[in-house]
């Protein structure tokens, strides 16, 4: 009897012993969350030092380890997105294009090893865009200011990344060279070959189209409104490739006309313009 | 003594003949108030003579005509004075100094409020009849959904964005959670995920 009371204040003990127990552990798993986070900005601290030593702007390492945090991404994947600008920082290449990317794929809930792989691909390929960059203004092209010569790099990476070969690049600077034009014509013609690659042309026969247009004297503003009739080409349901020829026949069409006008001229005299 | 004081007048001035004068000075000499009231007025001139003419201060003509009484001129000619009579600007360094500050000033607050101006409005719509909330995010937000969410007119989702002259890349997000691409955008470039970012060019 004696013992079956004493079993029983043991167990009570226990039930009392492991509610007690139980109670912090609940708190201490509802605290988590919060804790954690900030456990990953404090491990990640060090990581954002050392990118904004490198020339990141703070707001933007912020706002990264924000959202990383938000969406509970680990100290090191955190470390690895601000490494990818933190190299670009230190190669003196453009950072914004990368933070840019890395915010915009943390704000899309892309999952981090895509964001990060995303970021290093292109600041690797900024690298190479400068260089190609730097050749085509030493072959003339005036740079009127550092943020031109940025947005020309940026451009170039974009067409990099849109599979234009490097070697089309420089066609294309050399395109504008002949033509005394300004980096921001070259932008604008690189930016044109990568959107026609990108949807769907390809890069070598995109390059040629651009390369064509700028041997006809064609504008920032001619190359623009290109832009904007192949896009809406491809909304009508139009092939890309088909979209593309449509604008060489069209080419076509135009000097067939004025041959045919200037053969009016000199044959018969009609048709043409009286002198 | 009117006339021997004329006479003195007449000798200091040296409007006499010089027999004239001799006598006059001898008559002077004899007589001790006649020479007392000779030497004083001498010495007067002498006086006046080392120290040289003097300039009126500035503005003494003003100040003297100032103070004579004044007499009212009909409005018509007071109007025509007002409009036509001519003026005379009169300026120190520091006065010139100062309406240059201000000058200066004005410019370059002029300069500010022309670069706060120089954002262009530009208006973005999408349809999206079953959504319940729309939001545009892009390269001018830094990607965040939660910033500018369009409000619905007329069955279509509309933002307004004052935004400066450049490139920028975007999309719409649906629903706090789907994005979708601008079908009507200018143009459209890969955002490096795989997916397209629609993109406008804004232009003074």
């Amino acid at each position: 009897m004696r013992n079956a009371v004493l079993m029983r204040n043991i167990v009570l003990l226990l039930l009392v012993a492991g509610a007690l127990a139980a109670a912090p552990g609940t708190t201490a798993a509802a605290e988590l969350q919060p804790a954690g986070a900030e456990l990953v900005r404090l491990n990640a601290a060090a990581a954002r030092d050392a990118a904004v030593d490198a020339g990141v702007p703070a707001a933007d390492a912020d706002l990264i380890i924000s959202r990383a945090a938000q969406r509970k991404f680990d100290a090191q994947t955190i470390e690895r997105l601000l490494a990818a600008a933190e190299s670009a920082a230190k190669k003196g290449l453009p950072v914004r294009p990368v933070v840019d990317r890395i915010e915009q794929g943390l704000a899309k809930n892309v999952p981090a090893e895509r964001i990060a792989a995303a970021a290093a691909r292109l600041a690797e390929n900024l690298g190479r865009a400068r260089s190609l960059v730097g050749s085509v203004i030493s072959g003339g092209v005036p740079v009127t200011d550092a943020a031109g010569r940025a947005e020309a790099i940026e451009a170039v990476a974009r067409a990099l990344e849109a599979a234009v070969a490097g070697s089309d690049v420089e066609q294309i600077g050399k395109a504008v060279q002949a033509r005394k034009g300004s980096l921001a014509l070259f932008n604008r013609a690189v930016d044109s070959a990568a959107h026609l690659a990108v949807n769907g042309v390809s890069p070598s026969r995109a390059t040629d189209h651009v390369r064509a247009a700028l041997d006809r004297g064609s504008s920032e503003r001619d190359l623009a409104a290109r832009e904007k009739r192949f896009s809406e080409s491809l909304t009508h349901g139009e092939k890309p490739d088909d979209a593309v020829a449509a604008f060489d026949r069209d080419r076509a069409m135009d000097r067939m006309y004025k041959r045919s006008d200037q053969g009016r001229d000199s044959r018969t005299g009609m048709g043409g313009r009286r002198r | 003594m009117k006339n021997e004081r004329s006479i003195i007048h007449l000798t200091l001035d040296g409007d006499l003949p010089a027999e004239e004068r001799v006598r006059l000075l001898k008559r002077i000499e004899s007589d001790p108030v006649l020479s007392k009231e000779y030497h004083a007025l001498a010495e007067a001139l002498g006086t006046l003579g080392r120290e040289g003419r003097r300039e009126p201060p500035p503005g003494f003509t003003r100040s003297v005509l100032a103070r004579l009484p004044r007499r009212k001129a009909p409005l018509r000619e007071r109007m025509m004075k007002l409009f036509f009579g001519g003026r005379v600007l009169r300026w120190n360094l520091a006065s010139a100094v100062a309406v240059l500050l201000i000058v200066a000033l004005a410019a370059v607050l002029a300069t500010t409020r022309q670069s706060n101006n120089d954002t262009v409005t530009v208006r973005l719509n999408v349809q999206a009849p079953n959504a319940r909330q729309v939001a545009v995010a892009g390269d001018f937000n830094k990607w965040d959904p939660g910033v500018n969410v369009m409000s619905r007119e007329n069955g279509a989702w509309t933002i307004e964005l004052p935004l400066r002259p450049g490139v920028y890349a975007y999309m719409f997000i649906v629903d706090n959670e789907q994005w979708i691409t601008d079908p009507r955008a200018e143009t459209h470039r890969d955002d490096g995920f795989g997916n397209r970012n629609a993109v406008m060019r804004v232009r003074i």
